[in-house]
């Protein structure tokens, strides 16, 4: 399906932009080439600037800082209803006074788009988003899916060069939203239409996103791929936001290429990861499932962590041991539950190790925030 | 966790309270309605014998009839005029940064809780023959057209109606979403064409509550039209005169008016809630809408806007103040100053303990029945509940005059003899007010919902005793701003007061009504300068102490 006739799709560029709300800066500095038709997503907690920094590209916030480009053209004084973005809201925001028509066909108005072609291109996106027949539905009438499904239909419509997304699955169910999910994958690849999407989900980032900017409070921490940012982040916040991860405080040595880190217990752990020069104060990082747990009955050398098994947590496809080494934490393990190191007890010494290439590490002044 | 309605009633304590609501509402309600409608059909004297002779008289004789249509008009057009000036009060004052936010809130609520007729004689003296407005305007060669009659009455009813439709429009603004202004911006509409394609027909049901109480209120006053309508003759004020006639008075025709009145009162609140049923869209508000940044010239346009129609609608209340310090001569206020008008109001301390002595008496009757009717509306189920619901919303289109004339007939004479008695005031009082403190205890008792008062049963405590321990806690706050909202509301009523009042039981708005009657402006200035005094204290306290704003008033 070709749809995009009037306007082109264009690529967003945002150039040492900040949002100020008097003393507090939602948005630091934020920097970022959004190619045309890339799919891109802003993640981060809560109250990290991501939706502050969206609602700016819509016009919503006047940016105290740097400039908007939408296409290569300046926006900064394009007031929000002529940027000509769509936009997806988190909770809907769909209006509950006018039927799916209506709804869909409030932006064309706008446009001078009217009568039977405002109806044609009404028909033509909902077919989009799998709505058709629904038209003389009211919002009541519509499940949290198909009202989410509207506000898209309603976006598109318009034809925007950009189409923004706030959070749009977050109030769904967790079966629909991954339907939805693909759903929304699918549609903008068919579109080619750029996106810039916010979300705090991880999982939803990773899956959507041709890239992703990592951000936490107002600042952008890393800008990548899904794989960058999961395999190869950039900083220990990163790493701490996206998946779980064990981190620890140790001391890195040893020649060049991979380092040796001392931790506080005393252990060895060789890590050839991201970040495997780094020497000194550092933290050290790897993920639960990383870790390979045995029975352990007297202690171990390099390489290898020793524990005492404290919980063990079942879930399905996989064991969960919480395991105390002698840290400030317990170190997590995720084990597939039919392997043999599936049925260990809680009480059992065990040894863990990891191997080199999964163990990261990043600067030690870097600030753990737990996010 | 409720009995059904076709289980046999048990006897416990909240079966009881259930009982003695409906008991309420059949003794003070239908049982009054009941003899306004006979007394309707049994007027004595002249010939005719059929039932409905006096309201085919209504219907045939254009005496009657006129006054009707008067009435409807008049109050269309103040009830669209009030809501073509406060809707866009409220939006400014809700959506742009107007300097002074507090000090505007603060006189619309002032304007709320002054006495209904005090615009009409204070617009009198503004710009009435001899008023000062007149006068300077004639000093520079200008002439106003003529403030008495129906200009006078649209004039009144508009500006004292503002304040409904500013609290209902500034209490649906706060429901809407900002994120739905943001879409229709985004899609490509203007502010100003958002506000009107999107948040008008969200807040349509709020507008249309407000329209309502302003058609009811104006439909309702008879103390304007008496001031200030010279000859131009209303439904409400005929039902008065007709009532108290000096010659006796015509309790068949004034309860056959009032029963008109009434169909038209209930009539347009039926109709009202049938509307707002059908346009209203339950709406999850995450993040309100907020203030918006306005260009300087559209700011100063806006702030003027909203001073230029405050101003009008306190200047009453200015000018009774003002003139209660000012010496008087009949109908003419002098400009100079003196207290002594204080002293000479000799019926002035009587009416004022009258007044507080009344209102607190209601009150507590008010606020401890609403809370126990409250309790029931929301938390039981069954075919008795759904009765007093019913009733509950009975007396809100009711029309003060109306229930003064039927209490007086149910109760002023044999076998209850209470006529001219405080217990009669305390009934029209109770049972007027006592839908809105259910209201708010309900409001309230349906946002914390039941789990509490189920885990303290589930310990061990009875019914009874859990209300007492844990609800009445929980709805504390709703109990007291439910409170000092009814005694100023009870403080100022005159519709019924007027019907129901003796010589011993005269109250402020009474005693202002008939100073103004007798042609002593200066007095009626003085009374009604204390009466705004009394109604005001509740306020500030609930605004001061009880960290309200004016959303509790609506």
């Amino acid at each position: 399906m070709t749809a995009r006739s009037e306007s082109t799709t264009a690529g967003v560029d945002l150039a040492d932009v900040s949002v100020r709300f008097g003393d507090v800066v939602a948005v630091d500095r934020a920097t970022l080439a959004i190619a045309g038709g890339e799919f891109f997503t802003l993640l981060g907690p809560s109250g990290c600037g991501k939706t502050t920094l969206l609602r700016a590209v819509a016009g919503f916030h006047r940016q105290s800082g740097g400039t908007i480009r939408i296409g290569g053209t300046p926006v900064d004084d394009v007031p929000a209803w002529r940027r000509d973005t769509g936009m997806v809201f988190q909770n809907y925001a769909i209006f509950p006074h006018l039927d799916v028509r209506g709804n869909v066909a409030y932006g064309l108005a706008s446009r001078g788009v009217k009568g039977a072609e405002a109806e044609a291109r009404v028909a033509e996106t909902l077919a989009m988003v799998d709505l058709d027949g629904l038209e003389e539905r009211m919002p009541a009438q519509l499940s949290g899916g198909q009202q989410q499904r509207v506000v898209i239909a309603r976006a598109l419509a318009v034809r925007p060069r950009v189409l923004l997304m706030d959070e749009p699955l977050a109030n769904l169910d967790a079966k629909l939203r991954v339907r939805l999910r693909n759903d929304l994958r699918q549609l903008q690849r068919r579109l080619g239409i750029t996106t810039v999407y916010v979300t705090h989900d991880q999982e939803e980032a990773l899956c959507l996103s041709d890239r992703i900017a990592v951000m936490s409070g107002g600042r952008i921490l890393q800008v990548g791929t899904p794989e960058d940012v999961y395999a190869r982040p950039a900083a220990l916040r990163v790493a701490e936001f996206i998946g779980e991860g064990n981190f620890l405080r140790g001391t890195a040595g040893g020649a060049d290429g991979a380092a040796e880190v001392t931790l506080r217990n005393g252990a060895r752990l060789h890590a050839a990861g991201p970040g495997e020069r780094l020497r000194g104060e550092v933290w050290l990082g790897f993920r639960p499932q990383d870790v390979a747990v045995r029975a352990a009955d007297a202690a171990s050398g390099r390489g290898e962590l020793t524990g005492t098994l404290r919980s063990r947590t079942y879930s399905g496809a996989q064991v969960r041991y919480d395991i105390d080494c002698g840290f400030e934490r317990l170190v997590a393990a995720h084990v597939p539950s039919a392997s043999a190191a599936g049925s260990l007890r809680e009480g059992a010494t065990v040894a863990l190790t990891v191997p080199p290439a999964q163990v990261m590490l990043f600067p030690g002044q870097d600030e753990d925030v737990e996010l | 966790m409720t009995a059904r309605g076709s289980t046999p009633l048990r006897i416990d304590f909240w079966n009881v309270v259930t009982l003695a609501a409906l008991a309420v509402f059949v003794l003070f309600l239908v049982y009054p309605l009941s003899r306004l409608l006979i007394s309707s059909m049994t007027g004595e004297g002249g010939g005719g014998s059929a039932v409905l002779r006096t309201y085919v008289e209504f219907f045939t004789r254009r005496y009657y009839y006129e006054t009707l249509i008067h009435s409807l008009a008049v109050s269309a057009i103040a009830t669209v005029l009030a809501t073509l000036l406060g809707a866009p009060l409220a939006y400014c004052v809700a959506r742009f940064d107007i300097p002074g936010k507090l000090l505007v809130r603060a006189v619309i609520v002032l304007t709320f809780v002054s006495p209904p007729f005090i615009g009409a004689y204070a617009w009198i003296l503004l710009i009435g023959r001899n008023g000062v407005i007149t006068g300077w305007l004639a000093a520079l060669g200008f002439e106003l057209p003529p403030v008495y009659g129906v200009n006078g009455i649209v004039l009144v009813f508009t500006l004292q109606a503002l304040p409904f439709v500013f609290l209902l429009v500034s209490a649906g603004l706060r429901t809407v979403d900002q994120s739905i202004e943001d879409a229709a911006i985004n899609l490509g509409r203007r502010p100003a064409s958002a506000a009107l394609t999107v948040l008008a027909p969200l807040i349509a049901p709020s507008l249309a509550t407000g329209a309502l109480l302003v058609f009811v209120t104006s439909l309702s006053d008879f103390g304007t039209p008496m001031i200030i309508g010279e000859n131009y003759r209303m439904l409400a004020s005929q039902i008065y005169t007709e009532f108290v006639n000096e010659h006796g008075g015509n309790p068949a025709v004034a309860s056959a008016l009032s029963l008109i009145l009434l169909v038209v009162t209930v009539g347009a609140l039926l109709w009202q809630r049938a509307w707002v049923r059908r346009h209203s869209h339950g709406q999850e508000t995450v993040r309100p809408l907020a203030p918006r940044a306005l260009s300087p010239l559209a700011r100063a346009g806006a702030t003027a806007y909203v001073y230029a129609v405050v101003l009008a609608a306190s200047l009453p209340l200015a000018t009774i103040v003002v003139s209660s310090f000012l010496k008087g001569k009949g109908p003419l206020i002098t400009s100079e100053f003196t207290l002594q008008g204080y002293a000479n109001a000799i019926r002035l301390p009587s009416a004022l303990y009258n007044t507080v002595m009344l209102s607190t008496v209601s009150t507590v009757l008010c606020v401890a029945a609403g809370a126990l009717v409250g309790y029931v509306v929301v938390r039981r189920r069954g075919r008795l509940v759904a009765m007093i619901d019913t009733f509950s919303m009975v007396p809100y289109a009711v029309a003060g005059v109306v229930m003064g004339i039927a209490i007086a007939i149910a109760y002023g004479g044999a076998p209850f003899h209470l006529g001219g008695t405080v217990a009669i005031l305390v009934i029209v009082y109770f049972i007027r007010r006592l839908p809105y403190s259910i209201r708010s205890v309900a409001g309230m008792l349906g946002q914390i919902g039941p789990q509490a008062e189920e885990a303290s049963v589930n310990l061990g405590v009875p019914p009874g005793r859990t209300f007492l321990r844990v609800t009445v806690p929980m709805v504390m706050p709703a109990l007291v701003s439910g409170a000092l909202l009814t005694f100023a509301t009870i403080a100022r009523e005159f519709n019924s007061t007027v019907i129901l009042y003796s010589g011993s039981t005269r109250t402020l708005p009474v005693e202002v009504f008939a100073q103004v009657l007798q042609g002593d402006f200066a007095t009626a200035s003085v009374v009604g300068t204390v009466l705004i005094a009394v109604s005001l204290v509740p306020i500030v306290l609930l605004f001061r102490f009880l960290q309200k704003d004016e959303s509790v008033l609506v």
